[in-house]
């Protein structure tokens, strides 16, 4: 088990090293001349010289990016070409704003989809299978940015139920601002006791959150209900059977725990999937995010904070990954 | 069941719901800007913060809108006088005035600012370059010193880099500003500055202006950039202003019980650019006969609602130098085909690249239009959107590997069209900022100098020059002038008061406003 | 043991014909599953109104593109069908003209994909030396990294625009293929006809031809069905974004975001075309499903 743990782990590091030296050359080749993009404006030609040797620009290419890797190590991001702010410090400011979206869709997604393939497969070839088999096949064919537009035309223009965009209402923004502790609106909200700023917030969350939730449920239930029927047709299964053990306790007990890791890979490969969706929930529910900020940094060419947001999505799939496999090797002792 | 339990919620917001409207109904207000912030450092700040930089800061003096009776209106100066030759322009400045970081305003402080802002040289900094230097004569005298005889009042009343701060901020440095500091005189202090979020013009109790009469008082400012949360905002009453919302909203916003839409004039115009070191758009019939098949009322129609008009030079109508005498293409297909075929194009027959920046929604939307009327007479058209820096470091580049027709949206820095037709058109030699078409004209690049040198001592001379050199561009069709935009706010009824200046491009001065 | 090369020829064609027999049988089946066989019809019914769309759509014209100023944002009506959008033009044809970019798109990608992780799968999983564990470090590299993130980055780098996209979507996607493949040869090499030729002297490119690829065909074109409705998907993303097709090329995904702006009031010109790519994404997830199902009983489903 250590020596798996270390593998996984020296894995891990390598692929880091080759996410972000690839980050680095891909920005790199970015078109556009980045002094010029970072003085902005009508800059003169004197200007952006010193601006290139302000960045190091002037610099061999080996050189950038061994002062990138010493710089990346340090935990400093550079600059962002367009909010001329640490990259490090905006992401750390609009990450737990994305996470707050995420882990709920993860949460809500993982549960329901666990809890939707079970019932499809434990109720076999009935009416019941076949409606969840409906609804999870539209589930993953429905386009993320399509389904969000849904939502805000049904439960916002038509049945007015939830507000159409945004994250708290302008007037509790100054009547009730939220105190960032942990960065997590609704837990903040909690610990300062600001219970209308903790409603308006859970409000706000309720269409981007069902939004990122949509496309993993469907995946996870799919998942769920085939690994358990492949499992339930295994002959250690058949054989528990006949030795008279209750169908519930097989089906639950056995059949469950030993469907879990096909589960918690999807599960993990999901992590990705809500991460990008954040990209279009975000756009769409002018939510203030990563993925919102990763859009204007698109939009702007903000080349350095691209390298930021690239580096952390493929660090979180990674590291998502890496934590699912640790962990169904200690599910699950066959795998080797 | 979870209907009931969302209608529980929604009434237990209720009170707060109240509660906040109380606070928003007399004196404050909220704003919906899509305008973001780049730098809040009045010396660097050249981009969309103007909006807040203008209610924070203040200059020397303003240019007022078109129609007053005065050219300029007194802020931090009472009065100025110019020397005979134009180069030498002193102010006498208001007493009394305080900073918001409680230091006195004086000479010394204009003499501070000025130069800080010249020697960082960023942003619009490049406005001082003809400034040779400036004397404090006493504390509320101060005497500007010119190396040519350039229109000082307008570049001191320009909308960038002419602001005047404290003194206090001599060891500060641009990040200093960006955390949400503030050192002018403005009747707004920024409070709770929130990067990308939002923050607070909140009142300056010891303005000098005093709040004696309607104000508004504080301004939450809530940065949102969707257009569709803008209008949102504004029909639920949750945003007094916003800036912008979905082009096809306007006639709803326009008939809304609550909203309203406040046009004014604007010295905003778009433009697109050929690109003339090239074929076929080196021959100057195949760009007359374009400008000539640019449907200017679709692009009016579907761009701008209706709210705009087709440009007829580089310089807006209304603006000083913009005048009927500048010759117009107008929309005709019939004379573009005919052109095209004198330049040994019959039919068209060949492909242009159009590039646009994608963060613009007008250029969107109308680029399209002008493909389709292109195909019309035979000449294909390939659309890119680009981000704006990429487009534009694009066509800075190389020209001969530049795109065909480049498209901008344009606005004056201050208001002489001098910076304008510099800018846009002077020959840029082989590293091209602005000038986009890559033109070159000596005996125009004269004539906007002379015009600039002489308008100090002789305006009427300078109008007709400035006019001469637009004709004389108009003649060889470097650029396609396309619309001259109609500036426009939609609003809440209730608020009063706002006076679209064109001199400052989207800039609400909140202390003119008030809410009914 | 010994064999003979005639009786090694004949162990071989059973498997294939026994295969083959058993095909037919479940194929006999799909025309039993009413959900699958209304997916087909739908698929069968948008490829064709694709493939014709000049003469299917009412509007060809409008549908390339074409603006048409005094109809805009007609809502659904006799004369337009599924209503206009903001330059005017007819959405029906622009969703008929749309479905050649998204299906044949779609196609594009997954096909090449296809081509390429194929080949190179079944060379890493026949020869397991050093070139076969390079190809599966290069595809565990890939398959390490979102294919989306990848597939953007690529957009940026070169320039938005329709093939970009589908070059850039075909990047991270073939190495799902080898990596298919090379699992099933893996277990395929095991085989006693396969051990058999190779002991019988057959070349390499042969045993790969004759014996691996067939066995592999089955599996790469359900995995093909079953990413087509991805594919699409995938398309309009890049597309919803601004780094896909360009107007005024009609991508349902494109469509969908200049529709966005006009949701609360003019709400088909993003409904639309939204709905063409749900219905016609769920036909080819539920057909696909069907197909693997019949075709590949037994195994999970991802």
């Amino acid at each position: 088990m250590l020596l798996f743990l270390f593998k996984r782990f020296a894995g891990l590091i390598a692929l880091l090293v080759v996410l972000s030296t690839l980050v680095f050359f891909f920005t790199r080749s970015l078109p556009g001349d980045v002094a010029a993009l970072y003085v902005g404006g009508t800059a003169k030609a004197e200007e952006i010289e010193r601006a290139r040797v302000e960045l190091g620009l002037d610099k061999p290419l080996i050189v950038q990016y061994k002062c990138y890797i010493q710089k990346l190590l340090q935990g400093d991001m550079g600059i962002s070409l367009r909010t001329h702010r640490p990259v490090m410090q905006d992401l750390m400011e609009k990450i737990p704003m994305s996470m707050e979206l995420v882990c709920w869709a993860l949460l809500f997604a993982a549960s329901g989809g666990v809890l939707l393939g079970v019932t499809a497969a434990y109720h076999q070839g009935s009416l019941l299978d076949e409606v969840i088999k409906w609804f999870t096949s539209a589930a993953v064919s429905i386009p993320i940015f399509f389904f969000a537009l849904l939502l805000q035309l049904f439960f916002f223009n038509v049945l007015g139920w939830f507000p159409l965009q945004g994250r708290l209402d302008t007037f509790l923004e100054f009547s009730n601002p939220i105190e960032n502790i942990t960065g997590f609106s609704l837990v903040d909200t909690i610990i300062t006791g600001n219970f209308a700023a903790f409603f308006n917030v859970a409000w706000h969350m309720v269409l981007p959150v069902a939004a990122l939730t949509i496309g993993p449920l469907g995946i996870i239930a799919r998942l769920t209900r085939s690994a358990l029927l492949d499992v339930m047709q295994q002959d250690y299964i058949l054989a528990a059977r006949a030795s008279g053990i209750s169908e519930w306790v097989l089906f639950f007990y056995y059949g469950l725990r030993n469907a879990l890791s096909p589960v918690l890979t999807v599960i993990g490969l999901s992590v990705a999937l809500i991460l990008l969706s954040t990209f279009y929930v975000e756009m769409i529910f002018n939510w203030p995010g990563i993925g919102y900020y990763a859009l204007a940094a698109i939009m702007s060419l903000d080349y350095t904070a691209l390298m930021g947001v690239s580096l952390m999505i493929g660090t979180v799939y990674v590291m998502a990954n890496t934590l699912m496999d640790i962990v169904r090797r200690i599910v699950d002792p066959r795998i080797k | 069941m979870v209907h009931r339990l969302i209608k529980f919620m929604f009434f237990a917001f209720i009170p707060f719901l109240l509660a906040a409207n109380v606070w928003a109904a007399e004196k404050n207000m909220v704003f919906a800007s899509p305008y973001g912030v780049t730098t809040l450092d009045p010396s660097v700040s050249y981009s969309t913060e103007l909006g807040y930089m203008a209610n924070i800061y203040e200059t020397l003096i303003r240019v007022n809108p078109p129609g007053s009776s005065d050219l300029f209106s007194y802020l931090l100066a009472t009065g100025y006088s110019a020397s005979a030759d134009g180069l030498e322009y002193t102010f006498t400045l208001r007493k009394g005035v305080k900073f918001h970081d409680g230091t006195n305003f004086n000479a010394q402080a204009v003499k501070f600012s000025i130069e800080r802002t010249k020697k960082l040289g960023k942003g619009a900094g490049f406005i001082w370059a003809d400034l040779k230097e400036i004397q404090v004569i006493d504390d509320y005298t101060v005497k500007f010193v010119l190396n040519i005889p350039v229109p000082l009042p307008q570049i001191a009343a320009s909308a960038y880099a002419s602001y005047i701060m404290s003194p206090g901020v001599k060891d500060k440095d641009s990040a200093w500003f960006n955390k949400g500091n503030d050192a002018g005189t403005g009747p707004y202090m920024l409070k709770n500055y929130k990067d990308g979020e939002s923050w607070m013009l909140a009142k300056f109790e010891q303005y000098w202006g005093g709040w004696d009469g309607k104000h508004v008082e504080n301004i939450l400012v809530k940065y949102t950039k969707d257009p569709l949360t803008q209008l949102q905002m504004l029909q639920a009453d949750q945003a007094m202003l916003v800036g912008r919302i979905p082009l096809d909203s306007y006639p709803s916003v326009k008939k809304g019980k609550n909203t309203k839409v406040l046009y004014g004039p604007s010295y905003q115009n778009y433009m697109a650019f050929f690109n003339t070191t090239r074929p076929p758009l080196d021959n100057v019939k195949v760009r007359k006969a374009l400008a000539h098949a640019i449907p200017y009322d679709d692009i009016i129609t579907i761009g701008f609602n209706g709210m705009a008009s087709q440009a007829r030079g580089p310089v807006p109508q209304g603006q000083f130098g913009g005048t009927e005498d500048v010759i117009q293409h107008k929309y005709d297909l019939e004379l573009a085909k005919k052109l095209l075929a004198e330049a040994g194009h019959k039919g068209g027959g060949f492909k242009l690249s159009l590039s646009y920046a994608a963060e613009n929604a007008q250029e969107a939307r109308f680029a399209p239009l002008i493909q389709s009327e292109f195909k019309k007479i035979g000449v294909e058209v390939e659309i890119k959107a680009l981000a704006w820096n990429t487009q534009w470091s694009m066509a800075k580049e190389d020209p001969k590997k530049a795109q065909d027709i480049f498209l901008l949206l344009w606005w004056p820095t201050y208001s002489d069209p001098y910076e304008t037709l510099f800018s846009l058109l002077h020959d840029e030699g082989k590293k091209p900022v602005w000038n986009l078409a890559y033109y070159r004209n000596a005996a125009y690049d004269d004539m906007i100098r002379k015009a600039y040198e002489t308008i100090g001592s002789n305006p009427q001379k300078a109008l007709q020059l400035y006019v001469d050199a637009q004709n004389l561009v108009q003649n060889d069709v470097p650029v396609a002038w396309v619309v001259d935009i109609v500036a426009n706010w939609p609003m809440n009824k209730k608020l009063q008061g706002l006076v679209m200046n064109p001199a400052y491009p989207n800039v609400p001065f909140f202390y003119e406003m008030h809410l009914e | 043991m010994e064999l003979q090369a005639e009786s090694y020829e004949q162990m071989a064609k059973q498997v294939v014909k026994e295969h083959r027999q058993v095909k037919w049988f479940l194929l006999g089946q799909l025309l039993k599953r009413k959900a699958a066989m209304l997916s087909l019809i739908i698929l069968v019914l948008t490829v064709t109104a694709a493939l014709f769309a000049p003469w299917v759509a009412p509007y060809p014209d409008q549908g390339m593109g074409a603006v048409n100023i005094s109809q805009r944002l007609s809502p659904p009506s006799n004369e337009h069908l599924l209503g206009t959008d903001i330059y005017g033009r007819d959405m029906l044809s622009r969703v008929i003209c749309g479905a050649r970019i998204s299906i044949f798109g779609g196609m594009f990608i997954v096909v090449t994909a296809a081509f390429i992780g194929v080949p190179l799968g079944l060379w890493a999983g026949y020869n397991e030396g050093k070139s076969g564990a390079v190809i599966i470090k290069v595809v565990e590299l890939f398959l390490s990294f979102p294919a989306t993130l990848i597939a953007m980055a690529i957009t940026i780098l070169f320039g938005a625009g329709w093939s970009t996209a589908l070059i850039a979507l075909v990047i991270p996607w073939w190495p799902w293929y080898t990596r298919l493949v090379q699992g099933e040869v893996l277990s395929i090499k095991q085989m006693l006809y396969v051990e058999a030729a190779r002991m019988l002297g057959y070349g390499k490119i042969y045993i790969i031809f004759r014996h691996l690829l067939p066995n592999v065909i089955t599996p790469v074109i359900v995995m093909i069905l079953l990413d087509l409705g991805p594919a699409i998907i995938a398309i309009g993303l890049l597309s919803f974004l601004g780094l896909g097709t360009q107007p005024p090329m009609a991508d349902w995904g494109l469509m969908v975001w200049e529709g966005a702006q006009n949701i609360l009031s003019e709400w088909w010109i993003a409904i639309v075309p939204g709905c063409a790519m749900f219905i016609v994404v769920t036909a080819f997830n539920i057909f696909g499903d069907a197909l693997k199902d019949i075709l590949t009983p037994g195994r999970s489903s991802g």
